[in-house]
C-alpha cells in the first residue's frame, strides 16, 4: 500500500468547500476577548440589559472554568488570537436576491438555494457571526411555526425566548458552553406550536469564511406538545492554514408527545476546532433523535445528550465519525434517564484512517427510582490502516434495579473475506472498500432524506479516495 | 524476628517519602470518581500480616518473603516492585509498609501445585521459568485497612493458573494490586473473587509482553449490606499474536455498590491480537447501584477487540416460571442467581479451585 495516498484524503475539499470570498466587513471586534468585547457585541446587537448581564456573567464562568483534563489536546487554541465577532452583512434577507453578492455566491456554490427549492420547509444561512438569510414556507408560518435566527427571536419573541433560553445548557455547564454564552451570535430559533407537524425538514447552514474566527452559533428548538419537526444542519469552512473555533450550544426542548429529529452533517475544513454542547430535554412521551455525523474538523468534541425527564420518553442517538490524517473525532452520546419507563438507544459507528483517531465517549445514567428503563449501546469501529487509532469509553451509571442496560462494542479492520468476495466479482480493491464502508454507515444514511443520503455517500466516497491500492 | 536487609529498608524508606508526598485521591479525579474514597482512613497496625503456605513440590522455591530475601536475594531484588510501580498513595503505602509475603519460584520444566493463606495483606511474588506449570490458590482474610499485592512473572511456554479468594471481615478496607507479565507463548488463567470486606478495590493489570501469550481473567463478586466492590481489569497488548479474555460477573444487593472498569489497550504494531472484555452485573435491590466503564484503546488495525456490558435485574418471567412450580420468591431468585454465576464458574478449569469459588458465590 502506498503510504502517501493514505494521507491524501478529502482531496477535493479545497475546491468544493475550502474556498473563501472577499467580503466587506460591517462589524468586527478586535482580536481577543474582554468584558468590553462582550459589551461591544451586545451593543451592536442592541440587546436588552439582561442579555448583556447574562453574557458578562458567562465570561466570568469561562475564565473560572478549567480546560477539560480529558480528551484531545486543546493547548493549541490561542484564545487571544481569535476574532469573537465578525459580520459581513447589515441586514438579514428574506430573499436570496437581497443577500450581498459575494455571500450569495458562496451559498450558491454550496447548493443551498437549490436545495431549498427542492425539498426544504425552511432555510437559514449563517455567514461568520451573523445569519444572512432565513426563510420559512408561508403555510408553516401561518400555522404559527417560528424559524428565524436566535438574535431575531430575542427581539421578536422575547417571552418564549426568555422562558427556554439557557434552561437546558446553563452558561456555567462547561468551559465552552460558557464561552458560547458570552459571545453567542446567530444560530437557529425554532418553535413548533402544539400538534403542528412540519412535514419536510428545516435546514440551517453554517459557514465560516474568515480566518481565526470564533463562531458561536446558539440554537434553541422548542417543540410544543404533540408537534413534530426535523432540523438539519450542515457546515463548512475555507481551508486556511490558521484555524477557526466553532463552539456552539444547541438546546432542544421536546414537550409532551413531541417528536424532534436533529441531523448534523459536520464537514468543517481540517483546521477547525469544533467544541460543541448539544443537549435535549425529552418530556413525557416525547421522542428525541440525534443523528450526528462528523467527518470534518481538526478536533471535534461533541456528545449529543438527551435528558429523559418525562415518563415514556425515548431517545435515539446515532453518532457517525470519520477521522483521517490529522483529525481527532472525540464524539459519542449521553442518555440520562430521570423518569421511569424511558428508553434510549445509542449506535456509534466510526472509521479511522491515515493516522486519524476516533473516540467514542458516552454515558448512560439511570437515576434512582427510574424503573423499567431500557438502554442499549452499540459501538463499532473500523481501522483502515496500522497508523490509526480507535478508543471506546462508555460510562454506565446505574442507580436503579428494575432496568435493562446493555453495551457492546467491537473494533477491527475490513474483513478479508468480504473484500475477496467483492473483488472476485470484478470490483477493484478501492471500489470494494468503498462499498463495505458505505454498508458500514448504512444504518445512518438510511435515516437521512434521500438528497442528503446521496450527498453523504458522496462525501464518504471522497474521503475514501486513494485509501487503498 | 529476622532483621530485614538494607536494600529492603531502602525501598521502604523511599516509598514512605512517596507516600507522604502523594496527595490523598479526590473523588473528582477520573480514576476515583466512582470510589467512595472520601470515607477511607489509612489506619494500619503493622505486624498484623501473617502467611501460611502449603505444598512442597520438589525443586521449587516456596517460602515467606523475609526468608527469601536471604536465600534468594538476587531474585527477590530483581522482581520486587518490577511489575507494580508506585502509582498512587496506596501502592506507596504498600511498599512503605511491606512486612511479609510469599515468594514462589518454579524453575524450568517443573510443575507445582500450591496454596497460601494471607492475613492482613502482604506481597506475593511468583516467578516461573521456561516450560513450567503452576497451579496456585490464595485466600486472604483479616480486618481493618490493608494492602495486598501479587506480582506474577510467567516465563516462556509456561502455564500459570492463579486463583485468589478474598474472604475478609466485614470491616476490612482492602487495596489489591494484581500484576502479571507474560512472556512468549505463555498462558495465564486468573480468577479473582471478592466476597468479604466493606471496601475492596482490585486493580489487575495483565501485560502481554511476548508473542503468542494468552491470558484469561475471571472476576466474581457478591456485594451486600453496604459493601463496595471496585474492579479495574486491564489487558495491555505490547506485541503481535496475543490473546486475552476478561469476564466479570457480580451481584449487588441491599445498599451495596460496584464499579467495574476495564481497558483493553492494543499498542501500535501489536497486530493479530484478539481481545475480549465483558462485564455483567445483576442489581438485586432497590437501593443497590452499579457503574461500569469498559473501554478500548486500539492502535493497531489487524486485530479483534470487543467488549460487552450489561446491568440488569432478575428477569420477572424467569421468576414467575419458577414460582409457578411452587418455589418461594427467595428460592426462585437464589436459583436464578446461581444460574447467572454457573457459566463463569465453569470457566475455572481446575475443579478444586472451581469448588472453592462455588462455595463463596453460591450462598
Amino acid at each position: 500500500m502506498d503510504n502517501n495516498s493514505l494521507l491524501d484524503i478529502r482531496s477535493d475539499y479545497d475546491e468544493k468547500f475550502g474556498f473563501n470570498v472577499d467580503v466587506k466587513t460591517v462589524h468586527q471586534t478586535k482580536k481577543g476577548f474582554s468584558p468590553d468585547v462582550v459589551k461591544e457585541i451586545s451593543s451592536i446587537k442592541n440587546e436588552p440589559e439582561w442579555m448583556t448581564q447574562f453574557r458578562l456573567h458567562a465570561l466570568e464562568a469561562f475564565l473560572r472554568k478549567p480546560m477539560p483534563k480529558w480528551g484531545p489536546d486543546l493547548s493549541n487554541i490561542n484564545f487571544d488570537n481569535i476574532t469573537y465577532y465578525l459580520s459581513a452583512s447589515k441586514n438579514k434577507a428574506k430573499s436570496w436576491e437581497d443577500v450581498p453578492q459575494e455571500i450569495k455566491n458562496t451559498f450558491d456554490r454550496l447548493g443551498i438555494p437549490e436545495s431549498e427549492k427542492k425539498f426544504l420547509a425552511g432555510v437559514e444561512a449563517q455567514f461568520d457571526s451573523e445569519v444572512v438569510y432565513s426563510k420559512l414556507r408561508e403555510d408553516l408560518e401561518k400555522l404559527g411555526v417560528i424559524f428565524c435566527s436566535t438574535d431575531q427571536a430575542l427581539k421578536e419573541h422575547p417571552e418564549l425566548f426568555k422562558k427556554f433560553f439557557a434552561t437546558v445548557v446553563p452558561s456555567e455547564d462547561n468551559k465552552f458552553a460558557a464561552l458560547n454564552s458570552a459571545f453567542w451570535s446567530g444560530g437557529s430559533f425554532v418553535y413548533v406550536p402544539k400538534n403542528v407537524h412540519v412535514p419536510i425538514p428545516l435546514q440551517a447552514y453554517f459557514r465560516i469564511n474568515s480566518k481565526e474566527l470564533g463562531q458561536f452559533e446558539r440554537t434553541l428548538i422548542i417543540a410544543d406538545e404533540g408537534s413534530r419537526v426535523h432540523y438539519i444542519e450542515g457546515c463548512s469552512a475555507p481551508s486556511y492554514s490558521a484555524g477557526s473555533l466553532h463552539a456552539a450550544v444547541v438546546e432542544v426542548i421536546a414537550l409532551e408527545g413531541a417528536h424532534v429529529r436533529y441531523t448534523t452533517l459536520q464537514n468543517w475544513s481540517n483546521n477547525v476546532y469544533n467544541l460543541v454542547t448539544k443537549r435535549a430535554f425529552a418530556h413525557k412521551n416525547a421522542i428525541v433523535e440525534w443523528l450526528d455525523a462528523n467527518i470534518g474538523s481538526r478536533i471535534t468534541m461533541k456528545f449529543p445528550s438527551v435528558y429523559l425527564i418525562g415518563e415514556n420518553a425515548k431517545a435515539d442517538m446515532m453518532s457517525i465519525a470519520f477521522a483521517g490524517h490529522g483529525q481527532i473525532q472525540d464524539t459519542g452520546a449521553k442518555a440520562v434517564h430521570m423518569a421511569p419507563n424511558t428508553t434510549s438507544s445509542i449506535v456509534s459507528k466510526s472509521i479511522s484512517k491515515g493516522g486519524g483517531r476516533t473516540t467514542y465517549r458516552g454515558l448512560v445514567r439511570v437515576e434512582k427510582g427510574c424503573t423499567n428503563v431500557k438502554s442499549n449501546v452499540r459501538c463499532d469501529a473500523l481501522l483502515l490502516d496500522e497508523n490509526s487509532i480507535s478508543d471506546t469509553i462508555p460510562y454506565m451509571e446505574i442507580n436503579e434495579k428494575k432496568v435493562s442496560i446493555g453495551h457492546e462494542a467491537s473494533v477491527g479492520k475490513i474483513g478479508e473475506e468480504q473484500l475477496f468476495y467483492l473483488m472476485s466479482r470484478g470490483l477493484s480493491e478501492q471500489e470494494a472498500t468503498g462499498l463495505i464502508v458505505r454498508g458500514f454507515f448504512d444504518c445512518f444514511t438510511k435515516q437521512l432524506p434521500l438528497e442528503y443520503a446521496v450527498e453523504f455517500n458522496r462525501l464518504i466516497e471522497m474521503e475514501m479516495e486513494g485509501s487503498v491500492g | 524476628m529476622i532483621k530485614e536487609p538494607n536494600w529492603l529498608a531502602e525501598i521502604r524508606n523511599k516509598a514512605q517519602e512517596e507516600f507522604l508526598r502523594l496527595p490523598f485521591p479526590q473523588e473528582r479525579e477520573e480514576e476515583w470518581r466512582y470510589s467512595n474514597i472520601g470515607k477511607i482512613k489509612i489506619d494500619f497496625k503493622s505486624g498484623d500480616s501473617e502467611v501460611m503456605i502449603d505444598g512442597d513440590d520438589e525443586g521449587i522455591v516456596f517460602t515467606d518473603m523475609i526468608s527469601a530475601t536471604r536465600t534468594h536475594t538476587d531474585m527477590v531484588k530483581k522482581h520486587l516492585g518490577k511489575a507494580l510501580k508506585i502509582n498512587d498513595k496506596f501502592s506507596a503505602f504498600h511498599y512503605a509498609n511491606i512486612a511479609n509475603g510469599i515468594f514462589v519460584f518454579v524453575p524450568d520444566n517443573k510443575t507445582a501445585r500450591l496454596s497460601s493463606k494471607i492475613t492482613g495483606g502482604g506481597h506475593t511474588i511468583i516467578i516461573t521459568g521456561k516450560n513450567s506449570k503452576l497451579e496456585y490458590i490464595e485466600e486472604y482474610t483479616g480486618s481493618g485497612f490493608m494492602t495486598d499485592v501479587v506480582e506474577i512473572f510467567v516465563g516462556e511456554n509456561s502455564k500459570v493458573s492463579f486463583a485468589s479468594v478474598q474472604n475478609c471481615d466485614s470491616d476490612a478496607i482492602i487495596f489489591s494490586f494484581k500484576e502479571a507479565v507474560l512472556d512468549r507463548n505463555s498462558i495465564a488463567n486468573f480468577a479473582f473473587g471478592s466476597f468479604g470486606s466493606a471496601f475492596h478495590r482490585v486493580k489487575s493489570n495483565t501485560t502481554l509482553a511476548g508473542e503468542g501469550a494468552s491470558s484469561e481473567t475471571l472476576c466474581m463478586f457478591r456485594g451486600n449490606k453496604k459493601q463496595y466492590t471496585d474492579f479495574t481489569v486491564n489487558s495491555h497488548h505490547l506485541v503481535p499474536h496475543t490473546n486475552n479474555n476478561i469476564l466479570s460477573k457480580g451481584t449487588v444487593m441491599d445498599e451495596a455498590s460496584s464499579i467495574f472498569r476495564g481497558l483493553i489497550r492494543i499498542e501500535k504494531g501489536a497486530q493479530q491480537t484478539d481481545s475480549y472484555l465483558a462485564d455483567h452485573t445483576l442489581i438485586l435491590s432497590e437501593t443497590a447501584k452499579s457503574d461500569s466503564i469498559p473501554s478500548l484503546q486500539i492502535e493497531a488495525n489487524d486485530v479483534k477487540a470487543s467488549h460487552g456490558a450489561t446491568v440488569g435485574q432478575i428477569d420477572e418471567e424467569q421468576l414467575f416460571y419458577l414460582m409457578c412450580r411452587g418455589l418461594s420468591r427467595e428460592e426462585a431468585e437464589q436459583i436464578i442467581v446461581d444460574g447467572f454465576f454457573e457459566p463463569i464458574l465453569d470457566k475455572i478449569n481446575d475443579k478444586i479451585f472451581q469448588e472453592k469459588f462455588r462455595t463463596s458465590v453460591i450462598r
